[in-house]
């Protein structure tokens, strides 16, 4: 019938890429993405096409929600894009599958390597090979309204017990010291992990086997919110907030403190046009006794481009990559509009304009940064962890009892691994 | 009823009519039944056996078969009995106020004569509305700072500072409570208006010469005679909010602390968040099953009362 | 005399109360819509005020870029309106035949496609995920409208199957005499009669296709993205929350749906009540 007919039309077959007397083609699945940086690629790719004969992009902007749908789909039939710009937690386990290319393979791939951030590229390794070219950063900071701090005479608190007097202060101006997304969403697992990586905690334990979040540094950091909280220092109604709702709350004056990222001065002045001379950045305050044995650390996400393991045109595919993401001049300056901070060295040298505030602390922030692990059900851990704090920010349960519980599920589904 | 077989139909050899004519409704049919199967028919069985195997979406493996595995890890975690508590607490929590304001509102509008349409027009309107712009409405009225029932309540000094209505269960509840029962209660209006129109009012007029007050009719009368209307609507609305996933995703998400995690948003969690299909697929059926009994239950006394009125 | 005074009273009460009952329960619509016309700035003010002090239609016209706005605007518009003319002609074809025909299995399916009507969509949610991906057809816009379509069709069947047989088969009979089959009777005596039915049936399939949101969110990601969900995605995005914008696209997107319940209130009314209230 008709249906029948309609699902074989819609299911395109493979195209070929290299057509006898015509560039070879080489498909880009560029995911998500801010505005500004979807009108950049564009651009940078008619620019691309335009100047050469034997090479011709394909763009396709997707949604940045289908990306593993996408990658999975592809990487079971074995045929799909060359090119991906995804989330780099995809390298351990799209790596693994096959579905990502190695990018030492590439001979020239030591040069490229060496303008990299040092720290970011450990975010794109698995098993002793890199997976792809990370090209954005995402460094977590604390995000200040100098003007109340100015106000009331106070300093940017850098440990916790300073953040707790500064919220005594405040309060007493009736004014939040901190605000912090607490909803059952994914917001709210990134905040707690940049206060758990401040207080030495990780995510899992040293080979991935067991949940290291319930750790002491775990159980603190999700005290100090709920006392936070319970204090005053922060607004009760924060367990029902989403990113829109904090942001809200912090760009109207009624909050001095928040734990965000390089969106930041873009999202207060355009959605609020809040005085960005007002803006601070800061690293995001940390324990003044460290509670476990690994490292301080950041929250740092990163965004790759990477090269999918069935590309028949490998090489093409690199002199693709290398052009748009690491020569291409929007890289070497760090440019709010593309919703994240460049992550070639080149960028951060001095002399280098950028309108970004207080790049030296987001900076400063990538350089110690962690990311998420990179394992395959990692979207499922956060959502328990958010689960853990949304339980503790309600009031319903304490810090360990909702953290341990979280821990429970989490080993059950890292068993399965 | 047609009965086809005396319909001459010209033009045609005997035996062919008859085939004809027998295949013909089924060639009506195919279309819609087709559709039926493919999204309906097969997904509600398949769903059984989904909920006894441990699926594996992503990894391309085979499902395992793990019989009622499934079931008792459900029914024994606290996430899902709390589930299944947030359902039960949403929908009859909302179902008797709702009834109530609904039943209230009826006998209101019953009164007047002139105009109608406007009035059930203005009634229309919550039920017309996406209830996703429900959700967001309601999620913006009971904001804790920006929100216009905050502000009412203090300006009229029922309290003394912001509630963060969603950010509590309780009150989370309450407000899930309020936006379901302000959805629904027009539906409940307009059915029970029409049922009051339906009562002959020399019922009322000899209750009223033997001395019944306005209560005495009320019970006596107008609520007997309702019965059947309001078990079909008991029936639909318990469907309908049981079902209910959207209003209650956008308003909470299911928090907080999973106080408002109704089992249709329990089933999405298993099945999209924690990729754990079988599973999700398990408490499905645990909601279908519920659904079925209480539609059977229902069913039963609105036939019984149908029968009862054929009878009178 | 008593009796009469007793009456106006209870009118005077009624739209009293009716009125003051009808305006509380559009408040909330009357509270997004000063929303959406006022700036930012008054939006977030504390007290808020109901009516706005400054009215602005930028919202209005800025959602229209709200990148992929119009795309999910055409989507809606497009699936739900697919949705209304397939299921229309599936279901006309299924009532006429369990209307006019005593055939096998008549009760059976009559009463499966009945039954349909009431299983709660999370039951079929995760396998017809399976089926759809299996098929292919995710986030398109063939896929949605086969989803929606199939909700559709118990309803509308349900309903035309009751219009239908009361429509009397004398004029049927007389039209076969004079050799028409059984499709040109449906094409030329039965919709005829049967329109305000149809419209009716129509609209319900398009409405709910238009305010459907759990399959949307499943079902589609950027393609085939419908208006429920896009209001979360373009207003209510990542790092982007534009109240304003967000209420005014509602309100616009609830406009098609109130004007049609309203326009086309008696038959929603009589259709709900049919079967229901005793005649």
């Amino acid at each position: 019938m008709l249906l029948a007919l309609w699902i074989t039309v819609g299911c395109g077959g493979d195209r070929e890429r290299h057509i006898a007397g015509q560039p070879t083609r080489v498909v880009v699945w560029d995911f998500g993405g801010v505005p500004g940086h979807q009108e950049w690629i564009k651009g940078a790719v008619k620019k691309f096409n335009d100047a050469r004969e034997d090479i011709e992009i394909e763009l396709e902007i997707r949604d940045w929600a289908t990306q593993r749908e996408s990658l999975i789909s592809s990487t079971i039939i074995g045929a799909g894009p060359d090119i991906i710009r995804c989330h780099h937690k995809y390298a351990v386990e799209f790596g693994e599958l096959g579905g990502l290319l190695p990018m030492e393979q590439f001979e020239d791939w030591p040069e490229v390597k060496a303008r990299i951030f040092p720290n970011v590229l450990e975010h794109v390794k698995y098993k002793g090979q890199h997976y792809g070219v990370p090209i954005t950063m995402l460094p977590f900071v604390l995000a200040v309204n100098t003007d109340i701090l100015a106000r009331y005479d106070l300093e940017i608190p850098t440990t916790w017990e300073a953040m707790l007097e500064v919220g005594r202060i405040l309060k007493q101006h009736d004014l939040h010291a901190f605000t912090m997304p607490a909803g059952l969403n994914l917001d709210t697992a990134y905040r707690f992990l940049a206060l758990l990586y401040g207080a030495g905690g990780r995510v899992f334990n040293e080979d991935w086997t067991r949940a290291g979040f319930n750790g002491p540094a775990g159980k603190a950091a999700l005290g100090f919110l709920l006392r936070m909280k319970n204090e005053g220092y922060m607004p009760a109604a924060a367990a029902a907030y989403a990113f829109d709702e904090n942001a809200a709350h912090w760009s109207t004056g009624r909050a001095a403190m928040s734990v965000e990222g390089p969106w930041w001065q873009d999202t207060v002045l355009g959605d609020y046009d809040f005085d960005t001379d007002h803006l601070a950045l800061a690293q995001v305050p940390i324990p003044a006794v460290p509670l476990e044995d690994n490292v301080q650390g950041t929250l740092l996400d990163v965004v790759m481009v990477a090269i999918t393991g069935y590309t028949p045109v490998a090489e093409e595919a690199w002199t693709v990559l290398k052009a748009l993401n690491v020569d291409d001049p929007v890289w070497q300056q760090p440019n709010p509009k593309m919703g994240g901070i460049p992550t070639l060295l080149a960028a951060y040298t001095p002399g280098v304009e950028s309108p970004y505030i207080d790049l030296a602390q987001l900076a400063e922030s990538a350089r110690r940064g962690i990311g998420w692990p990179g394992h395959p059900a990692i979207t499922q851990v956060q959502r328990h962890i958010a689960d853990a704090v949304n339980l503790v920010m309600s009031g319903v349960a304490s810090p360990a009892e909702a953290l341990d519980q979280a821990a429970i599920e989490v080993n059950e589904i890292l068993s399965d691994y | 009823m047609t009965t086809d077989t005396n319909i001459p139909i010209k033009n045609t050899r005997p035996s062919g009519r008859l085939l004809q004519q027998w295949l013909t409704p089924y060639y009506f049919l195919t279309p819609a039944l087709a559709v039926l199967t493919v999204v309906i028919l097969f997904p509600i069985v398949s769903n059984l056996f989904m909920s006894v195997h441990k699926v594996q979406l992503l990894k391309g493996g085979e499902d395992q078969f793990v019989g009622i595995d499934n079931y008792l890890r459900l029914l024994g975690s606290s996430t899902f009995q709390g589930s299944i508590l947030a359902s039960l607490r949403f929908t009859f929590l909302s179902l008797p106020l709702a009834l109530v304001l609904g039943m209230a509102m009826a006998l209101v509008f019953n009164e007047i004569r002139r105009a109608r349409p406007v009035f059930t027009a203005c009634l229309l309107v919550p039920w017309a509305i996406a209830p996703v712009v429900t959700g967001y409405m309601w999620r913006w009225l009971f904001h804790d700072s920006f929100g216009l029932i905050n502000h009412f309540l203090l300006t009229v000094g029922i309290i003394e500072a912001n509630i963060p209505w969603l950010a509590q269960p309780h009150t989370a509840v309450a407000a899930t409570v309020v936006a379901n029962v302000w959805r629904f209660m027009p539906y409940i209006t307009i059915m029970l208006l029409a049922g009051l129109q339906g009562i002959p009012g020399d019922l009322y007029e000899a209750a009223h010469m033997d001395g019944a007050n306005i209560l005495e009719r009320f019970f006596h009368i107008t609520l007997p005679q309702l019965r059947h209307v309001m078990a079909v609507v008991f029936l639909f609305a318990t469907i309908w909010m049981v079902n209910d996933f959207a209003l209650i995703f956008i308003m909470t998400e299911g928090g907080p602390a999973k106080a408002t995690l109704v089992v249709p948003i329990t089933v999405y969690r298993f099945a999209f968040e924690h990729l754990r299909l079988g599973r999700g697929a398990a408490a499905a059926m645990i909601l279908l099953v519920f659904l079925l009994s209480v539609s059977a239950v229902f069913i039963r006394v609105i036939f019984s009362s149908q029968r009862k009125q054929t009878r009178e | 005399m008593k009796q009469h005074t007793q009456k106006q009273i209870r009118a005077a009460i009624g739209y009293g109360v009716g009125g003051t009952f009808c305006f509380l329960l559009l408040l909330p619509l009357i509270w997004v819509a000063s929303t959406s016309l006022r700036p930012i700035s008054e939006m977030t003010q504390v007290p808020p005020v109901v009516l706005p002090q400054s009215i602005t239609f930028n919202a209005y016209l800025q959602l229209w870029e709200a990148a992929p706005f119009v795309k999910y605007f055409f989507n809606s518009l497009i699936i739900s309106a697919s949705t209304a003319v397939l299921a229309l002609g599936f279901a006309i074809c299924a009532a006429y035949a369990f209307a006019r025909f005593r055939f096998k299995g008549a009760t059976a399916l009559l009463m499966v496609v009945v039954m349909s009507q009431m299983l709660p969509g999370s039951s079929i949610l995760i396998p017809l995920f399976q089926v759809i991906r299996n098929i292919g057809l995710l986030d398109t816009h063939v896929g949605m409208v086969l989803i929606y379509t199939g909700f559709a069709i118990p309803f509308c069947t349900w309903l035309l199957n009751g219009y239908f047989r009361a429509i009397p088969e004398e004029l049927e009979h007389a039209a076969m005499i004079d050799g028409c089959n059984r499709f040109d009777l449906l094409w030329r005596i039965i919709l005829p009669l049967a329109a305000p039915a149809i419209v009716a049936v129509g609209t319900f399939a398009f409405l709910m296709s238009w305010n459907e949101f759990l399959f949307a969110y499943v079902f589609t990601k950027s393609n085939a993205l419908t208006i429920p969900v896009g209001l979360r995605a373009a207003f209510l995005g990542q790092y982007v929350n534009k109240y304003d914008q967000l209420f005014a696209a509602s309100l616009i997107f609830s406009l098609p749906p109130i004007a049609i319940f309203i326009s086309l209130q008696r038959f929603f009314v009589q259709g709900l009540t049919a079967g229901a209230v005793k005649e």
